[in-house]
């Protein structure tokens, strides 16, 4: 499975990451000068917080939010293996919110659903990748760090 | 983020371009992608390094950073951000204009008026510590009472430059208010520039327009050729070129004016492929002032052995005579010992017909055209070039609808220089006009072609003298298609101020603010008649033309009467 | 190998899946007496309150049996199980063997024995049937017995349908099991605003009406009525339990062993029938959540499938989202005294902080958290969670914890001083990062 990988050493903090997330990802425009005075709010998916360093949502093997939605609006991609919220029969209910351990899901009372990185499910490339001035954020095959599976 | 494909519309820069790709020398192009995306706050406006406590952002889409420190707010760090530039433009027409004034001042000029030079001399010192008064005369009273109402008529140097700039340093003022700012200060800047034209022609006289040769062809391959890059004091200027012929050395020009009559300084090329000639290896001297030169060019000189001279430098000296003669002298030195480096020089030249008089009868016959209907309106070109486009494109693609659409193109500075490499400049180049404009183009003169250059602001102001229609009346737009510089931003504040709907490429950094581009639209229109446009929306050059054609040709809106 | 699970909603659906990544071929037979398959229990409000269709009920697709190739007996019941000759028997008569046997039975909503408790219009809401029967009472006025997270929910949907709206709660406050008294203060002025009548410290005594119910008697009010809710709580449905002969633990759900495993050899349970080790309180408790019913059947489901698996422990963990508008939840202990059977030295703190539109409490014993509650800001809760159920010491985090701009990074120094617990390989990943 992809992941992403985010080097502390290059990233300086500049949110340029959260900015195009929001902008290219989040928002009905699509396009920064557009989405900047969206209504509502488009809501940035990775986050650069406290230190200089970009969290997406690690796409757990074991993910307490799918184990927690109540209603399989949480649902893993079978072929990348991506955790994704599934928008239309999410009810706002914020479990997932309640049990993430890194805290990258985001509950938006404006949009109704709780909101959170898929990777760029649709795109292919990450757009935080992309985005990224100092190439601090990549993509690399996910490790096994466990010897075995259980 | 994206990059452009296509770099250039000049063929014979693209050339060099696929060279340079070649030899891995770094153009503007090759810098711009290798640091994309650019910074979204900063593109936006949303982002201030005035004061340590930064540097701060908005962040559009963080509700726990939407506030600088010092409370400044997205609508007012987009608006400073914009009076930033408009600070620097002044100030970068406000140079020339002392630099000139001082040789003038010395003796180091000598003038063929000298009384209406000492007059001009003497307005300068007026218009930089008292402002407008002395000039009044020369512009609409509609448009003075404008700038009065608003508070925006210059006052001076610490009234409109220093002042503006303690906006930056602090205070509550609002949106609108520091925007106003902005305009006191851009027009201070225009006023200056009004002055350098009037200096220039009390100095060296004013024969008219002038035939130019221009473009990378215009180097010699069996003699020496010197290239002066940016604004630098016209007498250098006239010393250089006088010295020049009598050792048959050839002086041509980037971003600078190409005419100090008698003489001719060709533009070798326009802002964007500013670096191009000196791959040519024709270049033996270039003469670097500040304004638009590239610091690039330190390397591109060390590259292709070229002598670069720098006139302002600090211990340099100051009479332009000798500092000519040095010039004169390094060069072809440079010459001698880069006998053995090839010369590639394009073969590509062009003609222009540059520096038509604004102020001559033309006004009379094209508003007569106007009301006519032989035109549908007009449109003032300026500006330079942008990475972010494909070289002069935009300007080509916009000038060549219009001119088929009846639209007068009155074009000035570097826009010029861009649209006569194409030939636009060219009384000889056909280039498809709608009947009304030939018409109107051939009744103006012998050999006046498609686009005319002139002087844009003392055309607006010949064109509110003549007819009775104010300017903010008039079907005219200006266009800065690929805007590069700050005095640009500077030059399109103060055509708003006059009264002139104006079209700004790329957007400006205001695009953060609703509130700001508001203002520049709504409140502008109802200030001074015109509206600063920013158009957020990504189009193509077509649809850029489209926007004025489709503004003179709503009908009238209706009358308001009930129907019957 | 023969598995069999009685059940059909969270923990079941979670040990299936669980079972079939480990074992693609064995049998599974699945027995819900639910007529209406898959659908989630925690969202019958939604549909009582006619925001959600049956369909969005759901939370697996309805070929879900298909797909992963269970055997289910959707409406059938079990009715006695035989763990010598390891049948279950069904309602029908039919019985089956079973090598490995989950009871995932879930719990019954609790029926006070109040005079006139069986007039008509009077229903608890946990089954489809209960919310069906609900959706199609007409009435203008309704009242629900019993605030907590059903009584609340209940309450809302049917102000959402139109309907007058009151809520008696035995205890002080609303939400006794959730939140404290502050911020189920708040809570109370919330639902107050949004047009619910809220009774607190009164005990229905009786239901009158003529065959239907027309009033509800409290010691000190009488309120008229067509309709009742009974939201008293839910007792875990341990009958077959019971029946089988597995021990039922001290809190009346059916013991189980970090494995899952019942007293009975071969024999799991999990979901909210069964009784696990609380974290936070320190003891064997029933916390029936959805989020702990799905993970204790995955680990039944791991563990009967042969594969080794330890289930840590459970916290309750509730939250309100935007069903009111207003976004609160709590985890864990709600006062520092309900933490039993804490040795004498133990040091609880109780963290508080208010502030205008929000509140935050943290509980901490021996300086890890076992309980807190958030009121008007909720994001990044998840990491007190995992903090929680990891029991470290955060005791110098805690201004941290309290605070708006928490995040993630912020806690990096307890990832490192504890890698032994914090396992999971996400962790790793980004600590090899450099962080």
């Amino acid at each position: 499975m992809q992941v992403i990988k985010v080097d502390p050493d290059k990233c300086t903090g500049c949110h340029q990451c959260e900015l195009w997330c929001a902008s290219e990802i989040a928002s009905e425009a699509k396009a920064l000068p557009l989405s900047i005075n969206e209504e509502p709010q488009p809501v940035p998916r990775v986050f650069v917080e406290g230190k200089p360093f970009a969290l997406q949502c690690r796409h757990c093997e074991e993910a307490p939010c799918l184990y927690a939605c109540p209603n399989g609006t949480m649902r893993r991609d079978p072929q990348t293996g991506l955790v994704y919220v599934h928008e239309p029969t999410c009810i706002a209910c914020w479990m997932c919110v309640m049990v993430c351990p890194f805290g990258i899901i985001t509950p938006s009372p404006q949009f109704k659903v709780a909101i959170k990185c898929d990777r760029c499910r649709n795109m292919g490339y990450p757009i935080c990748a992309e985005a990224c001035p100092t190439h601090a954020i990549t993509v690399e095959e996910r490790k096994d760090y466990r010897k075995k599976k259980f | 983020m994206e990059f452009i494909q296509k770099k250039t519309a000049d063929p014979a820069v693209e050339r060099f371009v696929l060279k340079a790709a070649d030899q891995e020398v770094s153009l503007p192009w090759d810098r711009y992608e290798g640091q994309l995306p650019e910074c979204g706050f900063c593109e936006a406006g949303l982002s201030c390094r005035d004061c340590l406590q930064g540097p701060c952002i908005s962040h559009p889409f963080k509700e726990s950073n939407k506030v600088g420190v010092c409370g400044k707010d997205k609508d007012a760090l987009a608006v400073q951000s914009l009076l930033r530039l408009v600070l620097k433009g002044t100030m970068a027409y406000l140079d020339p204009l002392n630099d000139f004034v001082r040789e003038v001042g010395s003796g180091a000029a000598a003038p063929k008026d000298k009384k209406k030079a000492d007059q001009v001399v003497k307005q300068v010192r007026g218009l930089l510590e008292k402002g407008a008064q002395g000039m009044t005369a020369d512009f609409p009273k509609q448009i003075l009472d404008a700038w009065a109402t608003r508070g925006v008529m210059p006052e001076g140097l610490s009234r409109d430059l220093i002042k503006a700039s303690q906006k930056l340093e602090g205070g509550v003022g609002s949106v609108e208010e520091t925007l106003l700012w902005a305009f006191k200060c851009a027009l201070l800047g225009t006023l200056a520039y009004r002055l350098h034209g009037k200096l220039k022609a009390a100095v060296f006289g004013s024969p008219g327009a002038t035939q130019v040769r221009l473009n990378l062809g215009v180097l010699k391959k069996d003699a020496p050729n010197i290239v002066l890059y940016g604004r630098m004091s016209p007498v250098l200027k006239q010393q250089i070129a006088l010295k020049a012929e009598e050792k048959n050395i050839f002086v041509g020009g980037v971003c600078t004016d190409p005419l100090v009559p008698p003489h001719i300084f060709s533009p070798v090329t326009n802002y964007g492929s500013q670096e191009i000639p000196l791959m040519t290896g024709a270049v033996d001297l270039v003469v670097a002032g500040d304004q638009c030169v590239n610091p690039s060019l330190k390397d591109f000189a060390k590259e292709y052995t070229v002598k670069l001279v720098c006139p302002n430098s600090l211990t340099q000296t100051a009479d332009p005579a000798a500092l000519a003669d040095e010039i004169i002298r390094l060069a072809m030195e440079s010459y001698d010992l880069r006998k053995d480096i090839p010369r590639q020089i394009p073969d590509a030249v062009q003609t222009a017909v540059m520096a038509f008089d604004a102020a001559g009868p033309g006004a009379k016959k094209i508003l007569d055209a106007l009301s006519a209907g032989k035109i549908k309106g007009i449109a003032l070109f300026a500006g330079s070039n942008n990475v972010k486009f494909t070289q002069d494109r935009e300007f080509i693609t916009i000038v060549e609808r219009f001119l088929k659409e009846d639209i007068l193109c009155i074009s000035e500075g570097e826009a010029s220089v861009g649209l006569a490499k194409y030939g636009f400049l060219n009384p000889k180049e056909t280039k498809e006009c709608g009947a009304g404009l030939k018409g109107l183009l051939s009744s103006l003169g012998d050999a006046v072609p498609a686009v005319i250059d002139c002087n844009a602001t003392d055309f607006l102001l010949a064109l509110a003298k003549t007819g009775k229609t104010p300017i903010k009346g008039l079907p005219i737009a200006a266009y800065f298609a690929e805007a590069g510089r700050s005095t640009e931003v500077a030059k399109a504040l103060s055509w708003v101020a006059m009264g002139v709907n104006t079209y700004f490429w790329p957007c400006l950094p205001v695009t953060g603010s609703p509130r700001t581009m508001e203002a520049l639209s709504d409140f502008c229109g109802e200030a001074f008649g015109a509206k600063l446009n920013i158009v957020t929306k990504r189009i193509e050059a077509p649809a850029k033309a489209e926007l004025f054609l489709h503004a003179i040709s709503a009908p009238a809106p209706m009358s308001g009467k009930a129907w019957k | 190998m023969k598995y069999v699970i009685v059940g059909g909603s969270a923990a079941a659906v979670s040990a299936v899946e669980a079972i079939r990544s480990v074992d693609k071929k064995a049998g599974i037979d699945l027995f819900s007496d639910e007529k209406t398959p898959l659908f989630s229990r925690v969202l019958l409000p939604y549909y009582v309150a006619q925001q959600l269709s049956k369909p969005l009920l759901n939370f697996r697709s309805a070929d879900f049996f298909d797909e992963f190739d269970i055997s289910a007996h959707i409406g059938v019941r079990i009715v006695s199980i035989d763990p010598g000759a390891k049948t279950v028997t069904a309602g029908t008569g039919e019985t089956f063997p079973y090598d490995r046997l989950l009871l995932a039975t879930g719990g019954n909503a609790i029926v006070p024995k109040i005079p006139g408790v069986d007039k008509a219009g009077v229903s608890t809401l946990k089954t489809m049937a209960d919310a069906e029967r609900i959706l199609n009472l007409s009435g203008k006025r309704a009242a629900v017995i019993g605030a907590g997270s059903i009584g609340v929910e209940s309450a809302i949907s049917l102000l959402k349908r139109g309907m007058k709206v009151t809520l008696i709660e035995q205890l002080g406050q609303v939400l006794p099991t959730v939140f404290d008294e502050e911020a189920a203060s708040i809570i109370q002025k919330v639902i107050e605003g949004m047009g619910v009548e809220v009774i607190t410290g009164e005990r229905a005594t009786e239901f009158m009406g003529n065959g239907q119910v027309r009033a509800v008697a409290t010691r000190g009010v009488t309120i008229d009525c067509d309709m009742v809710v009974l939201a008293v709580g839910v007792r875990p449905a341990v009958e077959l339990g019971r029946q089988a002969g597995v021990e039922i633990g001290m809190m009346g759900g059916i013991k189980t062993d970090p494995h899952m495993q019942t007293t009975a050899p071969g024999i799991y349970a999990a979901g909210d029938v069964c009784e696990t080790f609380d974290i936070a309180r320190n003891t064997p408790f029933v916390n029936a959540i959805w989020p702990m019913a799905f993970e204790e059947g995955r680990i039944a489901g791991l563990n009967m499938a042969g594969h080794r698996a330890v289930f840590p422990g459970s916290v309750r963990m509730n939250s309100i989202g935007n069903f009111i508008g207003f976004p609160a939840m709590s985890m864990g202990v709600t006062h520092p005294g309900e933490c039993s059977y804490a040795e004498a030295d133990c040091v609880i703190e109780e963290i508080k902080d208010r502030t205008r539109n929000t509140y935050k409490k943290i509980i901490l014993k021996n300086g890890c958290i076992i309980g807190a509650i958030f009121v008007g800001q909720t994001q990044k809760a998840g990491i007190l969670t995992t903090l929680m159920r990891k029991q470290v010491e955060v005791t110098e985090f805690v201004p941290a914890l309290m605070s708006k701009n928490l995040s993630f990074m912020d806690i990096l120094p307890i990832l490192r001083r504890h890698g032994d617990i914090f396992t999971e390989p996400e962790y790793k990943e980004i600590m090899d990062t450099g962080l």
